[in-house]
């Protein structure tokens, strides 16, 4: 088979075709140019490195049942059969000579790295035996689920609602929780789709083409409009790969994105480049003007919006930004003439770097919705336009608790749960954890303050028990009390669905030797008898600590895992996913009768289903015809209402859904602010962020550390475990401008001392024309660890071995082992020719949670001297004393409600419980 | 129906899929590639832009590691691709002295040479190469050049579509649209001590801080990702220049000697024996260089006529079979035919001097060594230095062997400094003569190899007229102090060939 170029004409073809996929014979690249054919069954499953969820085919040796490697699924509507370099390199972590095979318990005191080798009947009986007696005793909120990449749509909000407990944690607040406040205020969806393949202009607050959510298929389609004519314009305070593939490059002094943004704003105004049809009917423009008691027409709203903006011109922006009032007119103008045809995202970047951070995805879709690029085609759409999550056979009812230590009550418009400020949270008495799962989730490094994090996590009187599910080894699992190993893309199960385009599909990953068995007839009851070891999934994993829990069906908990088609008996892995194709895919049984195949079948031999395509304007959709019964149409506000709510937007004589807001209209003034204490915010606007210039003190050295940007070749901290990624990447040298690089005579080379609030830490620097004067930057993923005298080694591609000196509250790292050439299977350990495997920096960050939308504020205002002669390079310092007086200065600048409720009601919550729960007691 | 490829790096995105799909395909070791992607960055803040070029063989049509690789393991194809037997190759890597752009590495686990094939075993079944498939921006395109309809026939004769060093007529077949121009010319942008998020397996080279005239560095342009390529020939390479010049300098001085001591053991066996067992020690760092020595001899028995390490090793046995027929025949009585054999020996001595010259040639990815018209003359001059001081310890008092060792020696100097100094064609010889007085003695060394060679290969010319006609190496002792005088003129032309022979591997070809 082919893609779908048309200007391909070559004899040669991109994948075996798929009616060989059982049995599929190809020469030996290992002994070419012998012609030694081996056979291989190819199936399909998906990537488990970002969240993509690509597409991927393992070739699995019939000979020796071991996959030879990983390719591309040309059945994947997002990824269309190819990948970035995770995909292939899957297959490291698949041969991971240190992979963690067996479940593992602590050994030692907790922290101390010391385990050994346990039963999964007594993790099961252990776990089980804790959360029932949680669960007997009501103590609901204190069993958590604390998420990292999920890489599945749903599955476990269905577990933990059959258990009762308000207990899903995520990582949302470190990464893209900021943005998603800002797109709700004005959609109701949390998070854009951009139809970049169809644009003729596309704004990147991100790095699209080298990272982000969803990079492998966002790239193809960006590169595809570029090709097509498209220009691109990229915001980035460092000079990115996306930046330099882009016509404009925009690099505004960190802080100021938001400016900039309204900065187009204005000149799309003044040009009259608005698109004044779609803002007149699907724009809440009348509250805009009843908030400040004008009663004018739509044309009036319009000459009024002008003159709210017209502080903003260009120059005014240049000054602030740092950008030139050319650039802001340019740009302004070239998305004002693109029209409906403008694609643009914030993913991270400044949304997540800057106090008030969330304004500037507001302000990103204030000019999607002006030049009224909304759902159009080459346009932004909701996310949840174009994702498609597929119903179980069974939804358990809502919990009808609330947890303080996941959306406490200061933070009531948060969004997703205040992970990050967990261990802070505990340590203030808010509350305690009986039982805590970390799952492909690592806050002791990712995190900020991962040492009080290690603190809190040491402490049995706050967590009683830590599970780590994880399918590598990590420095969180490092303080568990059972490491627990988890499949990796080719050895478990998991539904999932990405906005990657204008279409929905849905892409099923699967323990690919299961089904290389299955396919020989062989009978597996657990996906764990078909992989590595003893390396359980998770879906089945739940399912079988589920059934321990109430074994009886006394809880109430036993029927939620009951299969569908064997009534009494508990559901198998199979069981699940069949009845989801069977029932809750549109055109999934069809297509799949079209080629004589049962749903299940058709999803195990294509891996994905494309649910619908070219999705576009589904505001516009009419709303059912039951529900305009007793409905009031009026023309003037172009609402349709009923018991005094909109349900509706009339427009032309027709009825229509509108967008998921309580006004069904896109929200540029959004009363919910002004309600829940914020009234200063009720419109798109720009906030000056904890970073902005006037806080710091550039005489004393300090600067700006943006230290989030994430590479192409790396995966967080999962990466660690795949020797073909880190031999690609394997340092994180602090960028500096040559500018500042001359004033503090540095090279590149050379120890710099980057110090925060709580500590420091020594790196190197590399002094580039990359990156803005005055502002340094550092990427995640590198500075992987491991403690002397830690019983396992992990990771060794990548980690290096530290030593603790901890005097009370104050912590000293420093490396003495680095990364080197070790013993292991794979002979390829002992060719390891790098040695610095990067500095941990996220240690000495203090978590900044962001008083309106809780996330943490990643941008740090760091000072940045030349390293001392005891400096070494990857030494690390923190003082945990100072992290709780930063966590206490920025809750104080919360506003928590003074209502009923904890948080409005319309807006999304993780798990929502019930209706109930929302309200604060007494 | 030649195969190429299309690089379009106006979709590249510079993400690595290709290379680590290729390792993935190909069982590519860790620290080698077979494609790869260097990143190089151009400009000043606010301008300053990341370059991408995706870098591999390039399938050449007259592909130069095909015509040095003395065993046939390297194939053009009739389709275009160049493939490479792992089974044959003896590990000589002489393809990775002729390749001008870095396309071949050692896999050190197996001793053989490996790169890029197109993926030929993919091919062979219908299947496009493994980076074609997995690249998510389709900037690689693979295909077939003389199809005019195809999309890669198309994109190849867009007018911007360029390929790698053209100069050095080797005719890729790798083709590049929208590269930038530092990007593809290797050695035109600064090179850091590590880079962008990766170090250097290698240390950066250590170019002068002032580039030598006629290459263009650009001030602003940095390598700022990249992999780097290994020096592969070594110290024994350049013994091997040594050995075969003392070997061969001392049959070509054996008439000479055997008239001036017609009847003596000196006159009558010194030149063989000095000549066959300097000879022997040649043959023996040929063979303990090649990664498969016990395979030396594919050389002789699957012999590709066009590598001058085939032709060179059929002169070294002629050499060779010569001086020890004329040593057996002296030996057995028969003078005259021991006589003619001698004098059969000196053109095979100049050839066997001189044919490196040619060999050298043929390294197209060497630009230094392909300086045939002073190469061939400089190692006549090597061998008559080295010859005539290899056989001044038997014949002490002899001074037309002393002002040999002048004309030789002098001679040598002169085109050594020629060598460094002189000017070459080429950007890439340019570079390398720059660096050729920059090359340590040893490793850690303060004293740089050329000018200590140098130094004493010309004390040692200078001296031996004079210690001759001061008539010192008359005394008993004289042949310990012309061994000395020998011994030294030895090391002093290893030093010179170790920067030789490094500095012409250094710059860099990608």
């Amino acid at each position: 088979m082919t893609t779908s170029d048309p200007m391909r004409v070559t004899p040669l073809e991109n994948f075996p075709p798929q009616e060989e996929w059982d049995h599929w014979e190809e020469f030996d690249a290992k002994v070419w140019p012998r012609k030694e054919k081996k056979a291989y069954s190819l199936i399909p499953t998906i990537c488990f490195n970002c969240e993509a969820a690509c597409g991927l085919v393992a070739y699995v040796d019939k000979e020796t049942d071991e996959i030879r490697k990983i390719e591309g699924n040309p059945f994947h509507p997002g990824s269309r059969g190819r990948n970035c370099a995770k995909g292939p390199a899957t297959i490291n972590q698949v041969n991971d000579p240190e992979r963690i095979l067996y479940p593992m318990k602590r050994s030692g005191p907790r922290g101390t790295g010391q385990f050994e080798r346990t039963t999964w009947d007594e993790v099961l009986d252990t776990l089980a035996g804790r959360i029932r007696k949680a669960i007997q005793e009501k103590r609901l909120t204190e069993v958590m689920y604390h998420v990292g990449r999920p890489g599945a749509d749903g599955y476990m909000d269905r577990v933990l609602q059959s258990w009762g407990v308000d207990g899903h944690n995520s990582h949302t607040n470190v990464c893209s929780a900021a943005a998603r406040l800002g797109y709700t205020l004005w959609s109701g969806h949390d998070r854009p789709s951009p139809d970049y393949e169809h644009a003729k202009f596309i704004l990147l607050i991100s790095a699209h083409l080298e990272t982000g959510h969803y990079f492998n298929p966002h790239a193809q389609r960006i590169i595809d409009a570029k090709s097509a004519g498209a220009k691109i314009a990229t915001v980035d305070i460092r000079l990115s790969n996306t930046a330099s593939m882009s016509d404009y490059w925009l690099a505004p002094r960190p802080g100021t994105e938001a400016l900039m943004l309204l900065g187009f704003v204005h000149v799309i105004l003044q040009n009259d480049l608005a698109d004044d049809n779609f803002i007149k009917t699907w724009v809440n423009w009348h509250a805009w003007l009843d908030a400040r008691g004008h009663e004018r027409d739509f044309d009036g709203f319009m000459e009024e919006l002008k003159v709210e903006y017209a502080w903003a011109t260009p120059e005014h922006v240049a000054e602030v930004t740092g950008l030139t009032a050319e650039q802001i007119r340019t740009v302004g103008r070239e998305i004002g003439e693109a029209g409906s045809k403008f694609a643009a995202h914030v993913w991270r970047n400044s949304a997540s770097g800057n106090k008030g951070g969330w304004q500037v995805a507001r302000c990103l879709q204030f000019v999607v919705t002006l030049v009224g690029a909304v759902n159009a085609e080459g346009g932004t759409s909701g996310n949840g336009y174009n994702k498609f999550v597929a119903k179980p056979f069974d939804v358990p009812s809502p919990q009808a608790v609330w947890s303080e230590l996941l959306y406490p009550r200061e933070w009531p418009l948060s969004h997703h749960e205040l992970s990050f400020v967990l261990p802070h949270l505990l340590l203030d008495g808010r509350g305690k954890i009986d039982t805590y799962f970390t799952r492909v989730y690592n806050p002791v490094w990712t995190n900020p303050d991962g040492c009080v994090w290690m603190e809190v996590l040491q402490d049995e009187n706050l967590i009683g028990c830590h599970a780590a599910l994880t399918p590598t080894w990590n420095e969180t699992a490092r303080h568990a009390d059972y490491v627990l190993p988890m499949g990796v893309a080719t050895e478990r199960h998991d539904l999932t669905s990405q906005e990657t385009h204008a279409a929905k599909w849905i892409a099923f990953r699967q323990p690919v030797m299961r089904e290389v068995m299955r396919r020989r007839g062989e009978e597996v009851e657990w996906t764990w008898q078909a992989n590595p070891g003893e390396v359980w999934e998770e879906d089945e994993f739940w399912i079988a600590l589920s059934w321990r829990i109430d074994p009886d069906g006394e809880l109430g908990i036993r029927k939620h895992f009951e299969s569908p088609y064997r009534p009494g008996e508990r559901v198998t892995i199979d069981e699940y996913y069949r009845w989801i194709f069977e029932n809750s895919v549109p055109g999934l049984p069809e297509a799949a009768s079209k080629i004589g195949l049962e749903p299940l079948e058709y999803m195990r031999r294509h891996g994905a289903f494309l649910v619908e395509d070219n999705v576009y304007v589904t505001h516009e959709e009419p709303l059912p015809a039951d529900k305009l019964k007793d409905a009031v149409f009026d023309n003037d506000r172009a609402e349709v209402r009923k018991d005094g709510e909109v349900i509706g937007v009339f427009a032309d004589g027709k009825s229509m859904v509108g967008f998921p807001t309580l006004s069904k209209k896109l929200e540029i003034h959004a009363p919910v602010m002004a309600e829940w204490g914020w009234p200063e915010f009720t419109e798109p606007g720009y906030i000056k962020s904890h970073i902005d210039e006037a806080e710091l003190d550039r005489d004393a050295g300090e600067m700006v550390l943006v230290s989030t940007f994430r590479l192409p070749t790396l995966i967080h901290t999962r990466s660690a475990n795949s020797k073909w990624l880190s031999e690609l990447t394997n340092t994180n040298p602090v960028w500096i401008n040559t500018v500042d690089a001359r004033r503090l005579g540095i090279a590149s080379g050379d120890l710099l001392k980057v110090e925060s609030r709580i500590g420091y830490y020594v790196n190197k620097a590399w002094v580039t024309e990359g990156i803005r004067p005055g502002v340094i930057a550092c990427s995640h993923h590198m500075g992987r660890w491991r403690l002397e005298g830690d019983q396992h080694s992990a990771n060794s591609w990548q980690c290096h071995g530290m030593t603790l000196d901890r005097q009370g509250t104050v912590y000293k790292y420093r490396r003495q082992v680095d990364v080197g050439p070790f013993d292991s299977d794979d002979k390829d350990s002992a060719k390891v020719w790098w040695t610095e495997g990067g500095v941990h920096q996220n240690f000495i960050f203090p978590v900044q949670p962001d008083p309106v939308s809780g996330m943490h504020c990643w941008h740090q205002k760091v000072t940045v001297a030349k390293a001392g002669p005891d400096d070494r390079y990857g030494d690390i310092q923190v003082d945990t004393a100072k992290s709780m007086d930063v966590f206490h200065e920025w809750q104080r600048e919360t506003r928590p409600p003074t209502g009923s409720l904890r948080r409005p009601l319309h807006f999304k919550r993780v798990l929502r419980p019930t209706d109930e729960a929302y309200r604060l007691e007494e | 129906m030649p195969y190429g490829f299309v690089i379009d790096q106006t979709r590249c995105i510079g993400c690595h899929a290709c290379t680590v799909a290729c390792k993935s395909e190909n069982d590519v070791p860790v620290g080698d590639f077979r494609t790869w992607v260097k990143y190089t960055e151009i400009g000043t803040f606010p301008t300053v832009r990341r370059h991408f070029s995706v870098l591999r063989c390039n399938h050449c049509t007259n592909a130069p590691c095909v015509t040095i690789c003395p065993v046939n393991a390297l194939d053009k194809r009739s389709d275009g691709i160049v493939d490479l037997d792992r089974d044959v190759c003896i590990g000589c890597k002489a393809c990775m002295q002729a390749c001008p752009y870095d396309a071949l590495y050692l896999n050190e686990e197996t001793g053989g040479a490996e790169k890029c094939h197109y993926c030929a075993h993919r091919v062979d079944q219908g299947l496009e190469p493994a980076c074609v498939v997995v690249c998510p921006e389709e900037a690689i395109i693979s295909g077939d050049f003389s199809d005019p309809e195809s999309k890669i026939a198309k994109l190849r004769s867009r007018p911007d579509a360029v390929v790698r060093r053209p100069e050095q007529g080797t005719g890729p077949n790798v083709h590049y649209i929208g590269a930038d121009p530092v990007s593809l010319n290797p050695g035109t942008a600064l090179e850091p001590d590590s880079y962008i998020w990766s170090e250097r397996r290698f240390e950066a080279p250590d170019y002068p801080p002032v580039m030598p005239d006629g290459v263009d560095l650009y001030p602003d342009a940095t390598t700022v990702l990249d992999v780097n390529h290994k020096v592969h020939w070594g110290w024994k390479v350049s013994a091997y220049l040594v050995t075969k010049g003392i070997g061969a300098g001392a049959i070509l001085l054996a008439p000479l000697v055997g008239a001036a001591a017609a009847g003596t053991n000196a006159g009558d066996y010194a030149p063989e024996i000095v000549g066959i067992f300097f000879l022997a020690v040649t043959l023996l760092l040929l063979v303990v260089d090649l990664k498969r020595p016990l395979q030396f001899l594919s050389i002789l028995l699957r012999p590709n006529v066009k590598s001058w390490l085939v032709k060179g090793s059929w002169v070294l046995t002629a050499f060779g079979g010569a001086a020890l027929g004329a040593l057996v025949a002296r030996a057995m009585g028969n003078d005259q035919l021991a006589d003619i054999l001698r004098y059969a020996g000196m053109p095979l001595a100049i050839g066997a001097a001189c044919y490196t010259a040619l060999l050298f040639a043929q390294c197209e990815g060497r630009d230094l060594w392909q300086n045939t018209r002073w190469l061939a003359p400089h190692l006549l001059a090597q061998t008559v230095f080295l010859g005539a001081l290899a056989l001044l310890p038997f014949l002490p008092a002899n001074m037309s062997l002393a002002w040999l060792v002048t004309i030789g020696g002098v001679a040598h100097a002169g085109i050594s400094l020629r060598e460094a100094y002189g000017g070459h064609e080429t950007t890439n010889a340019r570079l390398a003569a720059s660096l050729m007085p920059r090359i340590p003695a040893w490793p850690g060394s303060k004293f740089m190899a050329f000018k200590l060679g140098l130094v004493i290969t010309t004390i040692v010319s200078l001296a031996a007229p004079a210690v001759a006609s001061a008539g010192w190496l008359n005394s008993d002792l004289g042949w310990v102090l012309a061994s000395v005088l020998a011994l030294s003129a030895f090391v002093g032309t290893f030093f010179y060939e170790q920067c030789y022979i490094r500095a012409g591997q250094l710059p860099p070809l990608s």
